[in-house]
């Protein structure tokens, strides 16, 4: 339960003031000037009173029900309870009193005898229902009746309404609490006495709670509370009606009432005020938290750091109402700051400050510092730092680091022409943006770096595939050469001794192989740096034109080759001639001996945008375990001398697929043949 | 032809591989058959331009892509371009392998396109095939 502390507030404390000055001045008027039986003899003089103690009795209860329903503490429950239940029985009294109407009776003809009853039974309630209040107001002692609230309110009121009611039917069973002579009975005094104890323990009690807790409410029960006692006390003292006591007696109730409804209004007003500034503040708050969820989202959309340093300005000028803003960037040259970004301040206005040394105006310590400075009231400060500001009609300002990972990159200051002040809030905000914008700059950086480092990394690729290109090149020549005069050789010295012609002959054959795997190699690094021309390619026409080519090696290895429906993509057509000039070669080299090549080229769409091309033979095949390997450069899975070849064919494949940003895998079994499954995008993307 | 000879023109700018063009042409070609070498392209024009009004023409031309001061698809364009010198046949022998240049040679009007070959006898059975062709 919040304890809500009054706060001095001069309006109210000047009606509360002037509510007990008029109680004081209706008290002296009634001492000195009223004498009983003169005002006796208004006959609504008392009913009128008990008419306004009961509205007052009711606007207290509205009150302390309010206070109960936002702050949900036991106390204003009870409070609220007990003045209805009061107003309730003052209600009843006026209806009782006798010689309202014009025939002497009272409203309610068989309540005639019966006010003071009435008052005694009004007051037991009462002081019953204020004990509660202070006996009840823990929370889990509270929480029986407290749950229902309202509702328990409604009924209980309805419940005394209706007793007051049976009141009147069974009035003649009821004790008399006043003998005709005006004193009370013994039952009317007993009760009193039970009244006085009532209210003296609450009254203790009350206090000591109030004086714990400081809960005002308390405070006001306990007044209530003691002024009752003294009320009590005069009527025994007194013991008779419309004596001086009685009067007292009824100056001090409207007292202490004017005094109870006007502290509770007054706090009411000032509940009202917190929750409207809560509010703002939660507005507030909220508006800030939008603000930085925006902030951090435009540090994510990566803009340039000014752009980004803009458009939060934007926000932040009109949440917090800011002017200007100036973005020093550290120089790379010396110890300086250059002027990088400018807002709401023309250029021309700035030009003496486009540099700034370290340590010098406010910019230039707060880089050396690295540390924030704010100055405020700029326009009531002498200060030769800030002349430059003073001139430009700025009121606050506030200078801040950019830094990040212990870096600093620059200063960020933002200052306003309308305020003099900045408040905290505001403070912690401007230096989230100026984290945020020191982020944004680093990142900028970083991307940067990356972005050279890349370049720098493709462009030495490059350099490694052309170098690769140009040596292999060059290697063929003299290679070539080799062969031809080991070939010569054999062929000038046709005496040669078998052993020695052998190894001639071994020799040319290394020779050959030696130039068939540069050859290879030399067109494995061409694919890397050669540039693709991309068109709309018929694989017929690509198969058709390869068979052609091979149309000698077909033919002497008595190969037959069957095709089917190939789809058109966008390639390269020199490359895709490439791959299958490789692939069909294989298949017509890897036969067994005095074996028929078959080869099968068909296709599949695959997706929408992919197609798979799948040329089968029936060749020697190879262990599935090797699939993958086979596309190594170099893996050779048969004999040396038994197939000829560069050994890098399928890496040349492989690579011609991968430049079209397809896949190759390859299916065998040994002596049943292999299928290779080409997977190409119809489109390339480029 | 002049006096039943006839006139091989060979742009081939290394040593070793006039040697074994030479000796192929001789195993596979019949007599009187002459070989006239030229190192590079420049040259090659020259000579081009030197029998122009002369009626012996070569009647065939081997060319080399790969040579000195001037490239041989460039001498090949100039040539297919000169209506003087197109009815000359060219045959690229070359160490490209690269489809590329294949292609670019057939469309420019090359009538031949033959890798440099590591065996003899393979470049025996190309001379034989271009002497049946070309040389009368």
């Amino acid at each position: 339960m919040q304890t809500i502390r009054p706060q001095p507030d001069r309006l109210l404390l000047a009606i509360l003031g002037t509510a007990i000055g008029l109680s004081v001045l209706v008290l002296a008027i009634t001492l000195f000037w009223g004498s009983g039986p003169v005002i006796a003899e208004i006959p609504w003089y008392i009913p009128m009173v008990a008419a306004f103690i009961s509205l007052a009795g009711f606007c207290i209860a509205f009150l302390a029900l309010g206070r109960y329903q936002v702050l949900r503490d036991p106390v204003s429950f009870w409070v609220g309870l007990g003045f209805a239940t009061l107003s309730i029985g003052h209600l009843f009294y006026v209806l009782a009193w006798p010689g309202l109407l014009p025939d002497g009776r009272s409203i309610i003809a068989r309540l005639d005898n019966t006010p003071a009853l009435i008052t005694q039974i009004n007051l037991t309630l009462f002081g019953g229902i204020l004990l509660a209040a202070v006996l009840l107001r823990s929370p889990e002692k509270h929480r029986l009746v407290g749950q229902r609230g309202l509702g328990a309110v409604a009924g209980w009121l309805v419940f005394v309404t209706l007793a007051y009611i049976l009141l009147v039917a069974f009035e003649q069973y009821l004790p008399v609490a006043v003998n005709p002579d005006g004193t009370f009975t013994t039952f009317s005094r007993s009760l009193i006495a039970f009244h006085l104890l009532l209210f003296g323990a609450g009254s203790i009690l009350s206090t000591r709670y109030y004086l714990g807790s400081r809960d005002v409410l308390a405070g006001y029960v306990a007044f209530a509370q003691m002024a009752l006692v003294f009320i009590i006390l005069m009527a025994i003292i007194g013991g008779k009606r419309y004596d001086l006591w009685w009067y007292l007696q009824r100056a001090i109730a409207v007292c202490g009432y004017l005094i109870v409804l006007f502290g509770l209004l007054s706090e009411y007003i000032h509940l009202v005020r917190l929750e409207r500034e809560k509010t703002y503040d939660l507005h507030d708050r909220n508006e800030r938290l939008a603000f930085l969820s925006d902030a951090a989202a435009e540090l994510l959309r990566g803009n340039d750091p000014n752009i980004l340093l803009d458009r939060l300005f934007q926000r932040l000028s009109v949440l917090l109402g800011l002017e200007i803003y100036i973005y020093y960037r550290l120089s790379t040259d010396g110890p300086f700051l250059e002027l990088a970004a400018l807002g709401g301040i023309r250029e021309n206005q700035f030009e003496t400050l486009r540099r700034q040394e370290l340590g010098q105006a406010i910019c230039g310590t707060v880089a050396l510092t690295q540390q924030g400075r704010v100055v405020e009231d700029i326009q009531h400060i002498a200060d030769p730092q800030i002349i430059h500001l003073q001139a430009l009609g700025i009121t606050a300002y506030a200078c801040y680091p950019l830094k990040s990972q212990e870096r600093l990159h620059g200063t960020l200051s933002f200052g306003t022409r309308g305020i003099s002040h900045f408040n905290p809030g505001a403070l912690e905000l401007i230096r989230v943006v100026c984290d945020i914008v020191a982020t944004g700059i680093e990142r900028k950086e970083a991307e940067g770096n990356l972005l050279e480092y890349a370049v720098k990394l493709e462009r030495s690729n490059r350099d490694l595939q052309e170098f690769t290109y140009a040596t292999t090149h060059g290697l063929q020549e003299p290679l070539r050469k080799i062969e031809l005069f080991a070939d010569k050789l054999i062929e000038d010295l046709p005496e040669l001794e078998q052993p020695p012609r052998e190894r001639l002959a071994r020799m040319r054959l290394s020779a050959g192989q030696m130039r068939s795997m540069v050859e290879g190699l030399s067109q494995l690094s061409r694919l890397a740096v050669q540039s693709q021309r991309l068109e709309q390619v018929a694989l017929d026409d690509v198969v058709a034109q390869v068979v052609s080519d091979l149309g000698r090696q077909i033919q002497s290895a008595n190969g037959v080759i069957e095709v089917s429906g190939l789809p058109t993509v966008e390639a390269d057509r020199a490359q895709l001639c490439q791959l299958f000039e490789h692939l069909i070669g294989n298949a017509l080299k890897f036969q067994p001996p005095g074996g028929k090549p078959h080869i099968h080229i068909t296709s599949q769409p695959l997706l929408p945008d992919r197609v798979v091309i799948v040329v089968q033979d029936n060749g020697i095949g190879f262990e599935e375990e090797w699939a993958e390997r086979i596309f190594e450069p170099f893996q050779r899975l048969v004999r040396k001398n038994e197939f000829d070849g560069s050994g890098i064919g399928l890496t040349i494949c492989r690579k011609i697929v991968e430049r079209h940003q397809g896949t190759i895998s390859v299916t065998s079994k040994r002596q049943k043949g292999s299928s290779f499954m080409i997977n190409l995008p119809i489109k390339q993307n480029r | 032809m002049l006096n039943g000879r006839s006139v091989i023109l060979v742009a081939e700018d290394d040593p070793d591989d006039q040697e074994f063009i030479r000796e192929a042409i001789a195993a596979v070609c019949r007599p009187g058959v002459e070989i006239h070498f030229v190192e590079d392209g420049i040259t090659l024009m020259d000579y081009l331009q030197q029998i122009w009004n002369q009626p012996t023409k070569p009647v065939l031309i081997i060319l080399d892509l790969n040579m000195p001061r001037k490239d041989g698809r460039a001498i090949l364009r100039d040539m297919k371009a000169d209506y003087h010198l197109a009815d000359i046949p060219v045959v690229i022998l070359t160490t490209s392998t690269s489809e590329e240049d294949k292609n670019l040679c057939q469309h420019l009007g090359a009538e031949g396109f033959y890798h440099k070959p590591g065996r003899v006898a393979d470049l025996e059975a190309i001379f034989l095939h271009l002497c049946d062709m070309y040389i009368p």
